[in-house]
């Protein structure tokens, strides 16, 4: 309310904006009247916007948590499937990391068959060699460099009286 | 009578020889160890009782005593000469019987064992219970002074052997990688089959033999560094085996080589 035009007639009453009131001449209380009603009409009308934006912004946030909340419910399914997994693998025994050793030089293994054979595969002279670099390799394996056997003997020298 | 008296001395000599033969082919390196491990028993045994007719005599000092403490250590030394002497024994027919000892190496090691097993025979003979106490304990040091050239025999003659089976897959492999250049040489010239991977293969395989030969270098270098008055002779022919096992490993590599090429060869492109 404006104290100032209490005791004053107004011939053109204030109108909030947006309101269309058809203006009449009325008198001071009149006049505070329709600017009363105005003022809630606005008042409404901002809290209407208000509401709009507070009720917008929580659906944005609510949708953000909703799918954090399924993409870690996700991650714990596929935490507890790796785990018992692995436990049903390990036989519930502590599972130790055996160090590979790392070959001085990498041999490939020889592969025991041939995918696609040339036409030396059935060649008597490849065969041949092949079974003669078998025994030898059959050899260096059971063959122990030093003379376990032969260790020198333990001899008492220091023959005193 | 006269003819079956012939009959007789002829059969006779024949049995003999023949059973002098047989005697001599059974006596391999494994007769060689049981021998010289029951020696080594006999040993173990008379240095216990010399152990404990030593104390006995420490302790009483008399007349009874010395006489078992001298007969006691006459036995354990002729026991340990005839240890060695077996010992020795089983180590020349251990090179006798190694594939791949070079011939001329094998008779200079020969030589030498020989020269060893006739000098420990000499001393245990004249070992003689009735000796004081004094000619024993020269007696032993005599051979201990022996012992330090003969250790250096027995280690380098154990050295051999392992040259031996290290030259011999050497000259297996060699064989067996000149028989593939002569085929993969057959392949290139049909020209339906690229050898260049197999080539270069070739050239690992000798390179790897190579580097056996080198390690067997490096521990006969080692070994030759021996001297009569080192005390741990064995470390360092340990250390020399280590570069025989080295050389093995080398070859173990070369000979996997060969396979994958034989496999590279039966496999078409």
């Amino acid at each position: 309310m404006n104290p100032e035009n209490t005791n004053q007639p107004t011939t053109q009453p204030i109108v909030p904006e947006g309101v269309n009131q058809p203006v009449v001449p009325q008198d001071a209380v009149v006049q505070d009247i329709s600017k009363l009603k105005g003022f809630i009409q606005k008042l409404k009308q901002r809290i209407k916007e208000k509401r709009q934006a507070s009720e917008s912004v929580p659906v944005v946030n609510k949708n953000k948590l909703l799918m954090i909340s399924l993409a870690v419910f996700v991650v714990l399914c596929i935490l507890l499937v790796a785990a018992s997994m692995y436990k049903s693998l390990s036989n519930g025994k502590k599972v130790v990391s055996v160090p590979t050793p790392i070959p001085e030089v990498v041999i490939n293994a020889t592969p025991t068959s041939i995918v696609v054979p040339s036409r030396y595969a059935t060649d008597s002279a490849v065969l041949e060699l092949e079974k003669s670099i078998n025994e030898v390799d059959g050899q260096l394996s059971g063959t122990q460099i030093k003379e376990s056997q032969l260790t020198p003997p333990t001899f008492d020298f220091a023959i005193t009286f | 009578m006269k003819k079956i008296f012939i009959f007789l001395v002829v059969g006779i000599f024949l049995v003999s020889a023949l059973a002098t033969k047989t005697s001599a082919q059974d006596f391999d390196y494994n007769r060689a160890y049981q021998d010289y491990t029951y020696n080594y028993d006999l040993y173990k045994k008379a240095h216990s009782e010399y152990d404990l007719k030593r104390a006995q005599y420490l302790q009483s000092r008399t007349l009874i005593s010395q006489e078992e403490a001298q007969k006691a250590t006459a036995k354990m030394l002729q026991a340990r000469d005839q240890a060695t002497i077996t010992y020795l024994t089983a180590i020349r027919l251990k090179l006798a019987e190694t594939k791949g000892v070079d011939a001329i190496q094998r008779e200079t090691y020969y030589s030498l064992i020989d020269a060893d097993v006739a000098w420990y025979k000499t001393h245990r003979d004249s070992i003689s219970s009735a000796a004081s106490l004094e000619d024993l304990v020269k007696d032993s040091d005599a051979a201990a002074e022996r012992y330090k050239s003969t250790e250096i025999t027995i280690y380098k003659s154990l050295l051999l052997v392992s040259n031996g089976k290290t030259d011999n897959f050497q000259t297996l492999i060699s064989d067996l990688t000149g028989k593939i250049e002569t085929k993969v040489s057959q392949i290139r010239a049909n020209g339906d089959k690229d050898t260049s991977d197999i080539e270069r293969w070739i050239l690992e395989v000798k390179n790897r033999v190579s580097r056996s030969q080198d390690k067997e270098t490096e521990g006969w270098a080692l070994i030759n560094k021996l001297k009569l008055t080192d005390k741990t002779k064995i470390t360092t022919y340990n250390a020399a085996e280590g570069k025989f096992s080295e050389s093995l490993q080398y070859l173990k590599e070369a000979n996997s080589f060969l396979k994958q090429i034989i496999t590279e060869i039966k496999t078409q492109d």
